[in-house]
């Protein structure tokens, strides 16, 4: 044990561990920092309450790498307890304007914590200084855009999950009954015959399934062993996807585990 | 081993479910059971008309092209926040019906999986 961290426990109490773990991990070897892989708990809060807390924790230039099995899947980069960028396969970079950076990095954060399976973190040493830590965002910041993100209704929150792994979609609502296709054109007609048959039984005063429930509900049905049609909806509006059949199933777990 | 006792087992192994029932389709009624706490009658119905209103949005007539003709009509996942159900049959023109009630943010592949062999299983029993 370090004399800082000895020192620190002696302060006596949970303050005194707590000042002393913290202090400990500041002063980790970089080169050590990669070396350990955590699990981040199960539900999107409580990740995202992990990865803001170790943000909160990183004075010295870090990155963390967040990985969905053996995918990386996000880079972050912190800097005296603040966040500066995030990396991910397939997007563009934040713009370096600082208005409204909070908010597309508490949508970000919200998409990784969303992810379906496990998550796990690591942090590795960041040899040079970010370039432009102005436009990096506080723990506080993030916070409070996150209490945004994070309030939407259940349908939106599934309907937000499901869109960045359905190959085809057909999304409707009031206002489009109709519905809007997104995908490949030969997904079109099979994702309106399963539409409209599942909106049909909501018009069966009888049906054990309402369409036109004030809840969120849905199926997942099984086209073979490696594809499923969703179909949700919440009073008048809804969606159906096709989605891998792992990936759904997963997402229908992290939904409601919300 | 009867179906009562398979139904149990499945219920008994398994900690996220919180009901296993086997029922039949054609008539909407659930024939066995067996839950980890009371179960009114009324919510056996429910769960009867629900498995065969699931069934009916699969349309044998028009099979989507890339639906596996053995696989495609034997599953279905209704779900809300407060949980899932699972129907499986062992095959499209069975009304032979297994139903997994499970918790909220139960892994559904494994259940699946489960309810799957035990309607095989049944199917072989009888």
């Amino acid at each position: 044990m370090s004399a800082v961290e000895k020192e620190a426990q002696g302060s006596g109490g949970d303050a005194g561990n707590t000042r002393g773990e913290l202090l400990a991990r500041l002063s980790t070897d970089p080169r050590k920092l990669a070396i350990e892989r955590r699990s981040l708990p199960a539900t999107v809060e409580d990740r995202l309450s992990a990865i803001l807390t170790e943000i909160d924790e990183i004075v010295l230039p870090r990155q963390l790498h967040l990985y969905s099995a053996a995918r990386e899947v996000a880079r972050l980069t912190v800097s005296h307890r603040r966040l500066i960028s995030i990396e991910m396969p397939g997007r563009l970079a934040a713009s370096k304007d600082s208005s409204g950076l909070a908010d597309l990095f508490a949508a970000r954060l919200v998409e990784i914590a969303e992810m379906p399976g496990a998550l796990s973190l690591t942090a590795s040493h960041r040899p040079t200084p970010p370039n432009q830590p102005e436009t990096a965002c506080s723990v506080a910041a993030l916070n409070q855009a996150l209490a945004f993100a994070t309030t939407q209704n259940a349908f939106d929150r599934l309907l937000r999950q499901v869109a960045p792994y359905a190959s085809a979609r057909l999304v409707w609502s009031e206002k489009n009954p109709q519905g809007q296709h997104t995908g490949p054109p030969e997904w079109s007609g099979q994702l309106r015959n399963f539409t409209e048959t599942y909106r049909a039984m909501g018009r069966d005063r009888r049906s054990a399934t309402r369409v036109t429930s004030s809840r969120t509900e849905g199926v997942a049905i099984p086209l073979n062993d490696d594809v499923i049609v969703m179909i949700a909806s919440l009073e008048k509006k809804g969606f159906a996807a096709i989605l891998p059949r792992s990936v759904g199933l997963d997402l229908i777990s992290a939904w409601q585990s919300y | 081993m009867k179906v009562q006792d398979q139904v149990k087992r499945l219920l008994d192994e398994t900690p996220d479910l919180r009901l296993v029932a086997f029922g039949d389709l054609s008539s909407g009624l659930i024939l066995n059971w067996s839950a980890k706490s009371a179960c009114p009658r009324e919510v056996l119905d429910l769960l009867g008309e629900k498995a065969a209103a699931c069934f009916a949005l699969l349309n044998s007539d028009a099979l989507p092209p890339e639906a596996d003709p053995t696989k495609f009509g034997t599953s279905v996942i209704q779900f809300s926040e407060q949980g899932s159900s699972i129907f499986v049959r062992q095959s499209a023109s069975s009304d032979d019906v297994i139903c997994a009630v499970c918790e909220a943010g139960a892994g559904l592949g494994t259940l699946m999986h489960s309810a799957t062999l035990l309607a095989d299983m049944i199917a072989g029993a009888e």
